[in-house]
């Protein structure tokens, strides 16, 4: 009953007129950077960081996540009509998805992209309500050794679940957490990797590093291929699927919803993998899974509400542990840091109006999101339409300006810079981005705890295994390591 | 040269400039770690897989990581320009600045005709200043000479 008291309040927060255009604004500009090729999620919220400075707090997070989510809706509008992926997650849209349009059933699948889409997100809403307050509880019992254990496991879940093999994905995160000590040490005052440079002082930002890698170097990698692109303009009569379309649809819609929800939960390529890993399920379970790849319903379905089921399950441990699980949430944390607020435990207990606002606001943004998105899809194909060659200078300027107005400093431009062309040759060398750009974020945070653990135990690191908690995180993560170190030494096997 | 060896590099060498830099810094005692311990042992440790990549590395077909100089003018030429609109940006102020770099990136890097060039720079940077400047409320800069709002 607690939780639905919380949750009128937190509509009471939400549906406050600023705050419902807000998340109106969150939710067109997500489905429309979303929509776009090469911009996805992370740079779309970025580039709207400069605006949440002039709002309140629960305002900026709820415009924040209306990005997040909406460009999760929007990435399957390219993957259908174009055979784009809008987004990273939506790469296996592509394959039964515009399957389905060149039978003449993009409207088709376009509407159960979005009808999964909210389905899967608001499942994990309910997900959201009931597992972050309890989460959040027993995390107030964490110290330092516990939280050491966590990120020390969180890292390694990057490396077994991220696109590349183990090891470049663990020395991505090893290259974060480096670059992540440069600047001033917190506790004894000491000068790392600065050089002199005063501008270094306070280490490498976050925002420049992200859009760089993400947004420059996106640009930069995409701006050598020459893309043709043919835009099917579906009518909006065309939207509606038939009945046997809309009776297989709900099987992996719901199934889609569990899994994307709970993958959501584990740092890393949730999206990705959520779509991916619903695809291969539903593949599986299906009577003649020869067909998948021709135009299956049940191909558009499963991915694309897993991968927003998962935007849900990233939040749980963002909102209530105060770790990233992804780009996109990192950004999200670092506005908090920017208004004064740690999300972590005591975030829902210190901060209610924002933790049960955005719930609230994230059941607004869902409806407004299917009410957007099948409407609207004759805009959205009027951006794609718009060449690359034009869109890419508004892009990089939009970056610029974003990455100045957070500290008005030239120097982070040129990090921007520089994170751009790193992340030029990250893609060239097929390295996964998200490791490094989370190890950058959060490494400060692992060495904190680890030194305040052994301050604590005089220098014993039994400190690490004395205490239950940290023991499991310890246990599991040295699980996770073998393992992971017999799959490397393992020949690969074909995958599906 | 292939792609895994080429990537192995960059760890190995952030691995060797932390583990030079790091062990000039106080190590302090285990009951109180100094600045210097975790930058040093996750140099050691990027050392180490930087070196194992290379290793596996061995084996691999050699792979392109461009398409060669044809295909790199234009990344090149956008990274110039980005410099240009950098060290410009606060002496000449966002607005000429951004007109400019828009130009250049229509133009060279795009291939627009001149005149379409120079009609969507202006336009956009106008429209930008007044997006950013007025009504996002982001400070951009005038420049020196403070030639334009």
């Amino acid at each position: 009953m607690d939780v639905f008291s919380n949750l009128l309040n937190g509509f009471q927060t939400a549906l406050s007129l600023k705050n419902i255009y807000l998340c109106f604004t969150g939710c067109l500009w997500g489905s429309m950077v979303g929509v776009l090729p090469g911009v996805g999620p992370l740079v779309g919220i970025t580039l709207l960081v400069p605006a949440t400075y002039g709002l309140d707090v629960t305002g900026a997070i709820i415009m924040l996540a209306g990005i997040y989510y909406g460009a999760m809706y929007g990435g399957s509008t390219t993957s259908i009509l174009m055979n784009i992926p809008g987004e990273s997650a939506s790469v296996i849209t592509c394959l039964d998805g515009y399957a389905m349009t060149r039978k003449g059933r993009a409207g088709a699948a376009l509407f159960i992209a979005a009808w999964g889409s909210w389905i899967g997100g608001t499942l994990s809403i309910l997900g959201i309500m009931f597992l972050a307050p309890p989460l959040a509880n027993f995390a107030m019992k964490f110290g330092p050794p516990e939280m050491f254990t966590l990120l020390l496991l969180a890292f390694l879940l990057l490396g077994s679940l991220g696109t590349g093999s183990f090891i470049t994905t663990m020395a991505m995160v090893l290259f974060g957490l480096l670059i992540g000590t440069v600047g001033v040490d917190l506790l004894t005052g000491a000068l790392r990797f600065t050089h002199g440079v005063q501008e270094l002082y306070d280490g490498i930002g976050f925002v420049p590093v992200a859009m760089g890698t993400f947004g420059i170097g996106e640009i930069l990698s995409s701006i050598e291929e020459k893309v043709t692109r043919e835009v099917y303009k579906p009518k909006f009569r065309e939207l509606l699927p038939n009945r046997e379309e809309l009776r297989a649809s709900w099987g992996p819609i719901f199934r889609g919803s569990g899994l994307g929800f709970t993958i959501g939960l584990l740092p890393g390529a949730a999206h990705i993998l959520s779509s991916f890993i619903s695809y291969i399920m539903e593949k599986r379970l299906a009577k003649r899974p020869e067909e998948f790849g021709s135009g299956r319903i049940e191909g558009v379905a499963g991915p694309e509400t897993a991968n927003n089921a998962a935007t849900g399950g990233a939040m749980v441990p963002f909102l209530a542990l105060g770790i990233p699980a992804g780009p996109a949430t990192a950004v999200m944390m670092v506005v908090l840091l920017i208004h004064g607020i740690r999300p972590g435990p005591l975030l829902i207990s210190e901060q209610p109006q924002i933790f049960w606002g955005l719930i609230a606001s994230m059941y607004i943004g869902n409806v407004i999101l299917l009410i957007l998105n099948l409407p609207l899809v004759g805009l959205f194909v009027s951006f794609l339409r718009i060449p690359f060659m034009i869109l890419f200078p508004i892009i990089l300027l939009i970056c610029l300006i974003g990455t100045y107005s957070v500290n008005s400093s030239s120097f982070e431009l040129m990090i921007l810079l520089v994170s751009g062309v790193l992340g030029y040759f990250f893609r060239k060398l097929q390295y996964d981005i998200a490791p490094f750009v989370l190890a950058l974020i959060i490494g400060p945070i692992l060495e904190e705890t680890f030194r305040q653990s052994l301050m604590r135990s005089g220098g014993s690191f039994s400190i690490f295994w004395e205490k239950p908690i940290s023991l499991t995180f310890l246990l599991v993560a040295c699980v996770l390591l073998f393992w992971n170190i017999l799959r490397s030494l393992r020949p690969r096997q074909a995958e599906i | 040269m292939n792609r895994i060896r080429a990537g192995s590099l960059l760890f190995l060498f952030a691995g060797i400039y932390g583990f030079a830099l790091s062990i000039e810094l106080p190590m302090g005692k285990l009951k109180q770690p100094g600045p210097g311990v975790f930058p040093l042992v996750i140099s050691i440790l990027l050392i180490v897989l930087g070196g194992l990549i290379f290793v596996s590395g061995k084996k691999q077909e050699k792979i392109e990581l461009t398409g060669g100089l044809k295909e790199l003018w234009r990344p090149i030429s956008i990274v110039l320009l980005t410099v240009a609109f950098i060290i410009a940006l606060e002496r000449v102020g966002y607005l000429i600045t951004s007109c400019l770099y828009l130009l250049g990136l229509f133009w060279f890097a795009s291939g627009l005709k001149w005149w379409v060039a120079a009609m969507l720079s202006g336009t956009l940077a106008l429209a930008s200043w007044y997006l950013f400047g007025k009504i996002l409320g982001v400070h951009l800069p005038m420049g020196y000479w403070r030639l334009l709002p």
